[in-house]
């Protein structure tokens, strides 16, 4: 039975992590290249705007600071008009991923900031769009960092699912609490935290292996 | 396509301005451009290249004025320039053809239109088997002949090179500078060159402009910068010229190399020991060539002459020549 309440709860928190992750990116990417292209000039910005790049990065900022919990709870409303309820695995997802949004925004930014200026200069002055610099030049030179951004993100999410219980969404953390603490059963806590250490080190090690394949090859 | 820059001023926050410069580049020409670092030559390049625009004063590319233009008729002048870096800025993320096929990309050329052209350009700079090379597999000077014919894929009039070879050894950077004279002449090219070696101009210019500190100093044809240095710029940069040619430094005084080659060691070098040798054995010395080089400080001397005189004057004027640190080489041994 307890294999079971294992599986049940692995799939539940892969669930909730492949898809925050999914909708993490989709939110977070846009802005972090938002972020790195409006910065400054000297910050790499190839189109600095800095009312614009402030208020992103406060707004990035005042996200980051709320403690997962405490953000799960304010998202209810939003979760419930999304899909109609607030509570269980798929509604842990909308929490989930607008938590993790503002560090893949920042994590994006840092990325796609490291690419050298040279190479931006040089796309520039063969007279390239800021468009075609977003997405042919500053986007595939940052790919390996991207990937290492990607690769933590995931990893921070599986940390985040794990308090998605709280809210009925189920998932290891929540077996953890339910059977391992709160029924005793120290052997249910040693295997779902057993278990969280195995996805997390699947996912950087993957992580790791694609980000240095993709450098091997250039 | 002649270029004009007709009294530009930019200012930074003090550093690496342009104070007032007014220059012409004829069309079809290598012109350099030199000075020191913090001259502001990289600046210069940048307003003229319309990667920055002038405080005040205009740039021209024939006759059409380029330093005022908008968004959009900016980035379509820009493709058609050239231009060449020190530190090559390649795309890491694609191989040597991928580099070379992006601003055709961007310029919107048909996909099927794009492979033979990178392949033309390849080989017009020695690289046709390296259109799937990794850009880190390439030594420097492959790099830089990867960029060169980047800058040339769209099929620009005007080439700017910003320290082109100065992250390059002496012999890469005379084969880049071979093949950007031979495809300037190729593509009538109108070059300018951004440098703090007074080799590349020598090599490669027509005409040069001289940069201190944000103004022209002074400008010439390359012979007559060579002939008649005015300013104690270019009268240093003169003194500090590397030796051209494969003599390493040699002062040659005819095409024939002598029998003996003498090597003076420092200390050596500051004495009049050979008149000195020759009233003593009565022998004649007919000097071919003869050249220094200091290093730290030191100053090695060498010399390439026919000695001729009975063979004991000789052998007695070797020994005393040895004596004073001389070392006497029979050429070709």
């Amino acid at each position: 039975m307890i294999w079971n309440l294992v599986l049940e709860s692995t799939l539940q928190t892969l669930e909730m992590v492949f898809f925050g992750a999914l909708f993490s990116l989709v939110l977070g990417l846009p802005v972090g290249v938002l972020l790195c292209v409006t910065s400054s000039e000297k910050e790499g910005g190839i189109s600095p705007k800095p009312v614009l790049n402030e208020v992103l990065s406060r707004i990035v900022n005042v996200l980051r600071s709320f403690p997962f919990i405490i953000l799960m709870i304010l998202l209810f409303p939003l979760s419930r008009l999304i899909l109609g309820t607030s509570i269980g695995t798929r509604a842990a997802i909308v929490p989930l991923s607008i938590a993790a949004a503002p560090f893949v925004a920042r994590v994006i930014e840092n990325a796609l900031k490291e690419v050298d200026k040279g190479v931006i200069l040089a796309a520039r002055a063969m007279g390239s769009t800021n468009r075609q610099i977003v997405f042919k030049v500053l986007l595939p030179e940052a790919l390996p960092s991207l990937v290492s951004g990607v690769t933590l993100t995931i990893i921070n999410l599986i940390g985040y699912s794990a308090m998605a219980g709280a809210i009925g969404g189920g998932g290891l953390g929540d077996l953890a609490i339910r059977y391992g603490y709160q029924r005793f059963r120290s052997d249910v806590m040693l295997v779902s935290v057993l278990v969280i250490i195995v996805l997390v080190e699947a996912v950087q090690f993957v992580g790791s292996r694609i980000s240095s394949n993709i450098v091997k090859r250039r | 396509m002649e270029i004009r820059v007709n009294n530009v001023v930019r200012h930074y926050d003090g550093v690496d301005a342009i104070n007032d410069v007014s220059l012409t580049v004829q069309s079809n020409k290598i012109i350099g451009i030199i000075g020191r670092s913090g001259a502001g030559k990289s600046t210069l390049v940048r307003l003229m290249s319309l990667l920055e625009r002038p405080d005040s004063g205009e740039v021209w590319f024939g006759g059409e004025r380029v330093d005022n233009l908008d968004k959009d008729a900016l980035t379509s002048r820009r493709r058609r320039i050239g231009m060449i870096f020190q530190n090559f800025n390649l795309f890491s993320s694609r191989n040597a053809g991928g580099n070379v096929a992006y601003p055709l990309e961007i310029n919107g050329v048909p996909k099927e239109k794009i492979l033979p052209k990178v392949r033309s350009l390849l080989s017009l700079v020695g690289l046709e088997d390296k259109i799937y090379a990794p850009i880190s597999t390439l030594s420097g000077g492959q790099k830089q002949r990867v960029s060169i014919a980047r800058a040339l894929a769209t099929d620009p009039e005007i080439l700017f090179c910003d320290e082109a070879t100065s992250a390059l050894d002496p012999q890469t950077t005379r084969s880049i500078l071979s093949l950007i004279k031979e495809v300037q002449a190729k593509m009538n090219l109108t070059v300018v060159m951004i440098t703090h070696q007074m080799e590349v101009v020598r090599d490669t210019c027509d005409y040069v402009y001289v940069l201190e500190a944000g103004k022209v100093v002074e400008h010439n044809t390359t012979q007559g910068l060579f002939s008649s240095p005015k300013t104690p710029l270019v009268k240093d940069f003169l003194a500090n010229l590397a030796p051209s040619g494969p003599e390493g430094g040699m002062l040659l005084f005819s095409g024939d190399k002598g029998h003996y080659i003498l090597r003076f060691a420092p200390g050596a070098t500051g004495k009049p020991i050979l008149s000195h040798l020759i009233k003593k054995y009565s022998i004649d010395m007919n000097i071919l060539g003869a050249g220094i080089q200091t290093i730290d400080g030191e100053s090695y001397g060498t010399m390439e002459c026919d000695i001729t005189g009975d063979p004991d004057s000789l052998r007695e004027m070797f020994e005393d020549l040895k004596k004073e640190n001389v070392k006497v080489e029979e050429a070709g041994k």
